[in-house]
C-alpha cells in the first residue's frame, strides 16, 4: 500500500493533462482578446470617419443631419453592420446656439454595437476630459467651442470564441472620437451675404430684377462657382413668404458656376460655364423640393432660385470682415466707448462674433479710424484739417469747378454740386458732416498711405446724370449716413474702387448705418472691392445699361427691383467663404 | 501520447498563425484608416483636380501605414483608392503588386451621396494548424467624407 503511494507512475499524465488544460485556456483567452483588440482598431476607424463627417454636417445643416450622417458613416465602415436606425436623430437641435449650447447625447443600438453621438460637446463632457477612461483630464487647448465639436463613441460586444469554456461569454470594448470643426484654407470665393438673422425676404427680387452671382476665376486658372448666403432662420416669415424671395415676371436669383450641372451654357472669361452651377445657401429650413418657405418663395411669375437653396447649418456672421479689418480679441464688450461701437455690437439682433485670433499682427483698423476722426461734436480730427466753409470759405452750393490738392478737409455744410460743375479733391482725406448732393461731379482721390473718406452723417445723393468717383478709397459711413446713387442711361458715372494696398486693401465701403444704401445701374459703372453694410439695407434698381460689378456685397438685406440686373463677381481680394474641415481632437 | 502531442502541436501552431493573421488584419485596418483620413484632407491639384497622382499619393500612404503588409510581394495584396466628387468616381486599383489600374467605379458600393473617399486594403494570409491549413482573405474598407473644395 505504502509502495503504491510512493510510486511516480501516472504523474506525468496528470501533469500533462493540467498543462494541456492551461495551455488551451490561455490560447482561448489570447485568441478572444486578440479579436477584441481587432474590434478596437476597426471601431476607431469607424468613429474617426463618423465624427469627422458629423461635425462638418453640423456646421452645414445642423445637429439632426449631423447625427444621421455620422450614423450612415458608421454603417458603411463597420463590416458586420448594414444600417443604423437614425430615427432618434430628431433629438438633436437643428441649430446650435453658441451662447447656450444644449448638449444632446443619444445612444443608438445596432447589432452588437452601441453608438453614442454627442453634439454639441461641452468642455466638461467625459469625452473631452478623458474621465470616461479614468485618465488624467486633458487641458482644453485650442479645442474650439461646444457647437464646433461632435463626438461619436462606439461600444462593441463580441461573443467569445473559445473563452466561453472558461466562463468568459463575451468581451466589450469602447472607443471614441471627438472632432472639431476648423476653418479650412481652401478659401472659396463668396459673392453675397445677407446677415439679417430672423427676417423674411432678406434677399428679394421683384419687378423683373435679377441677382446673379457670377463664377470666379481661381488664380490657378480654373472656374469656381458663385456663392450666395442668407443667414436668416426665417422666424419672421409667415404664410408663403421665404427668406429668399423672387416675385414678378422675369425676376431671377441665380448663382452660376463651372459647366457640369446641366444649366444653360455660356462662356465666362474664356471658361465654359453654366447657369445655376453655383451655390445658394440659407439658414432657414427648406423642405425637399424646389423652393419652399420659410427658406424660399417665388410668386407672380418669378423664377425659383437657381440652384435650389441648400441648407446652412450654422450662423455665418460678419466675422470674416471684422477679423480682417477690425480685429479684436473680444467682441462681446464694445471695444470703444463710442456710440457707434456700442450700438453696433450690443444690439440684440446682431451676431456674436468669435474673437479675432490675429490681434498680434493686425489692429482694429476701422475703430482706430473712428477713434481718430471722432464724432461730429469733436470737430476736426487734427490740425491738418480745414473746414470747407468756416475756414476756406468755399461755397456749399458749388457753381464752379473746384480742385483742391494736398489738403485734408471737413465739409461742414450741406454740399450741393450743381449740374456741369465739379469738386475734385486730390491727395487729401475728407470728412463729410452733412448731406452731399451730386448733380455735377464729385471726385475724391485720397492719399495712398491713408486711403479713406469718412461720412460722419448725412445723405450722399447722386443724380442720374451726376458723376461720383471714389478712387482707391475706403469709404466709412457712420450711423445716420445713407446713400442714394441714381443712374441714367444717358450720362453720369459711378466709379468706386477700393484701395489696393494697406490696412484697408480691397475694402470699398464699411457702413455702420442702418439706413438704406440705394444703388442703380449706370451708363458707366465701376464697382471694385468689398461693400460691407452689415446693418444696412441694400437696394439696387435699374436705370442704366451697365450692371456688371467687380464687387463683393455683405449687407443686412438686399432688394433688387425695377429691372435692375446686379451681377456680383468678387475680385481677387474679396473675403473668402469659410470652408470647413474636421480636426480630430480626442 | 502521440495523439496528445499532435494535438498540442496543432494547437500551438494554430494559435501562432492566428495571432499573426490578427496582427495583419490590424495593420491593414490601420492603413485604411490612415489613408482615408489623409485622403479626406488632401487638396486636389489646382489645375487637374483629382487625378491619378492624387490617387497614387493616397495609395502610397496606405502602403506605408501597413508596415509591409501591403507591399508588392505580399500574396493577395490589394489597395483600392476611389474619390467621388464633381467629376463622379475616379479610382485606382492595385492588385498583387501589379500596375495600378485607373477606373471610374467605386471600390465598393456604399449607398452614400456626398463627396467622399474610399480606401480598401486587403491581403491573403494562411491559418496553419500543422497538419492542415487554409487561406483567408483579409479586407479593410474605409469611407471618409472629402473635406476639401474641388
Amino acid at each position: 500500500m505504502r509502495e503504491s503511494f510512493r510510486s511516480d507512475r501516472g504523474a506525468s499524465i496528470f501533469m500533462l493533462a493540467i498543462s494541456l488544460f492551461l495551455l488551451i485556456g490561455a490560447s482561448a483567452i489570447a485568441v478572444d482578446i486578440a479579436a477584441i483588440w481587432l474590434d478596437r482598431s476597426t471601431d476607431q476607424k469607424v468613429t474617426d470617419a463618423a465624427a469627422a463627417v458629423g461635425v462638418l454636417v453640423a456646421v452645414e445643416t445642423g445637429g439632426q443631419d449631423a447625427c444621421e450622417s455620422a450614423l450612415n458613416y458608421v454603417a458603411v465602415n463597420t463590416p458586420d453592420l448594414n444600417t443604423v436606425d437614425t430615427t432618434d436623430c430628431v433629438q438633436f437641435d437643428k441649430i446650435c446656439n453658441p451662447d447656450n449650447p444644449l448638449e444632446t447625447e443619444w445612444d443608438f443600438p445596432a447589432g452588437r454595437y452601441e453608438i453614442t453621438v454627442v453634439h454639441p460637446v461641452t468642455d466638461t463632457h467625459d469625452l473631452m476630459t478623458s474621465g470616461i477612461v479614468g485618465g488624467t483630464a486633458q487641458p482644453l487647448v485650442d479645442d474650439g467651442k461646444p457647437c464646433q465639436r461632435l463626438a461619436v463613441k462606439m461600444t462593441s460586444t463580441r461573443n467569445s470564441l473559445f473563452a466561453q469554456v472558461l466562463g468568459f461569454s463575451s468581451g466589450r470594448t469602447s472607443v471614441h472620437t471627438v472632432a472639431k470643426r476648423i476653418v479650412g484654407d481652401d478659401k472659396p470665393p463668396l459673392n453675397l451675404i445677407v446677415l439679417d438673422r430672423t427676417g423674411c425676404n432678406t434677399i428679394s427680387v421683384n419687378g423683373g430684377g435679377q441677382i446673379v452671382a457670377d463664377p470666379v476665376v481661381h488664380p490657378d486658372g480654373y472656374l469656381v462657382g458663385g456663392l450666395i448666403i442668407a443667414d436668416s432662420d426665417g422666424s419672421e416669415c409667415s404664410g408663403t413668404n421665404g427668406v429668399i424671395n423672387v416675385s414678378g415676371l422675369g425676376s431671377v436669383i441665380r448663382a452660376d458656376g463651372p459647366a457640369g450641372c446641366g444649366g444653360n451654357p455660356f462662356t465666362f472669361k474664356g471658361f465654359p460655364a453654366e447657369e445655376g452651377c453655383g451655390t445658394i445657401r440659407v439658414l432657414a429650413p427648406n423642405d425637399p423640393g424646389p423652393c419652399t418657405p420659410p427658406a424660399c418663395s417665388n410668386s407672380g411669375g418669378g423664377n425659383a432660385p437657381n440652384p435650389t437653396p441648400s441648407p446652412l447649418g450654422s450662423r455665418y456672421t460678419r466675422a470674416p470682415a471684422d477679423h480682417r479689418y477690425n480685429c479684436y480679441s473680444n467682441y462681446t464688450t464694445p471695444p470703444l466707448d463710442t456710440l457707434w461701437a456700442a450700438e453696433e455690437l450690443t444690439t440684440a439682433n446682431q451676431q456674436n462674433i468669435d474673437e479675432c485670433e490675429e490681434t498680434a499682427t493686425r489692429d482694429p483698423y476701422i475703430y482706430d479710424l473712428i477713434e481718430f476722426v471722432g464724432p461730429r461734436t469733436d470737430g476736426k480730427p487734427d490740425s491738418t484739417y480745414e473746414y470747407w466753409k468756416a475756414e476756406r470759405n468755399e461755397k456749399c452750393n458749388v457753381d464752379s469747378n473746384i480742385t483742391i490738392n494736398n489738403q485734408n478737409l471737413v465739409i461742414d455744410c450741406n454740399l450741393q454740386i450743381t449740374s456741369g460743375k465739379s469738386v475734385t479733391i486730390n491727395n487729401g482725406n475728407v470728412v463729410f458732416d452733412q448731406d452731399v448732393t451730386v448733380q455735377g461731379a464729385l471726385k475724391v482721390n485720397p492719399p495712398a498711405d491713408k486711403p479713406w473718406t469718412f461720412f460722419r452723417g448725412g445723405k450722399l445723393t447722386k443724380a442720374g446724370t451726376g458723376t461720383l468717383e471714389f478712387n482707391n478709397a475706403m469709404v466709412y459711413m457712420a450711423q445716420g449716413s445713407s446713400l442714394k446713387l441714381s443712374g441714367s442711361g444717358s450720362g453720369g458715372a459711378l466709379i468706386w474702387t477700393a484701395p489696393t494696398a494697406g490696412d484697408f486693401a480691397d475694402l470699398a465701403l464699411w457702413s455702420d448705418s442702418v439706413e438704406t444704401h440705394a444703388w442703380s445701374g449706370q451708363s458707366a459703372l465701376t464697382l471694385r472691392g468689398i461693400f460691407f453694410m452689415p446693418r444696412g439695407i441694400a437696394a439696387y434698381s435699374g436705370g442704366g445699361s451697365q450692371e456688371q460689378t467687380d464687387a463683393q456685397w455683405l449687407a443686412w438685406n438686399l432688394t433688387v427691383g425695377g429691372g435692375g440686373v446686379l451681377h456680383i463677381a468678387p475680385g481677387d481680394g474679396a473675403l473668402p467663404a469659410l470652408s470647413d474641415r474636421a480636426e480630430l481632437i480626442r | 501520447m502521440a495523439f496528445i502531442f499532435s494535438l498540442l502541436v496543432m494547437l500551438l501552431v494554430g494559435v501562432v498563425t492566428s495571432a499573426i493573421a490578427f496582427g495583419q488584419k490590424n495593420q491593414i485596418e490601420n492603413a485604411a484608416r490612415e489613408a482615408s483620413r489623409y485622403a479626406a484632407t488632401l487638396a486636389p491639384d489646382p489645375v487637374t483636380g483629382i487625378d491619378n497622382a492624387w490617387l497614387e499619393a493616397v495609395r502610397n500612404v496606405a502602403q506605408e501605414a501597413a508596415h509591409g503588409n501591403l507591399d508588392s510581394g505580399v500574396e493577395g495584396q490589394h489597395i483600392c483608392v476611389a474619390h467621388f466628387g464633381s467629376s463622379g468616381w475616379q479610382r485606382l486599383v492595385q492588385d498583387d503588386g501589379g500596375a495600378a489600374v485607373p477606373g471610374t467605379a467605386p471600390c465598393y458600393p456604399d449607398g452614400l451621396s456626398d463627396p467622399r473617399v474610399q480606401v480598401e486594403t486587403g491581403r491573403d494570409t494562411e491559418i496553419n494548424a500543422a497538419f492542415f491549413s487554409f487561406d483567408i482573405s483579409l479586407v479593410a474598407p474605409a469611407t471618409a467624407r472629402y473635406e476639401r473644395v474641388e
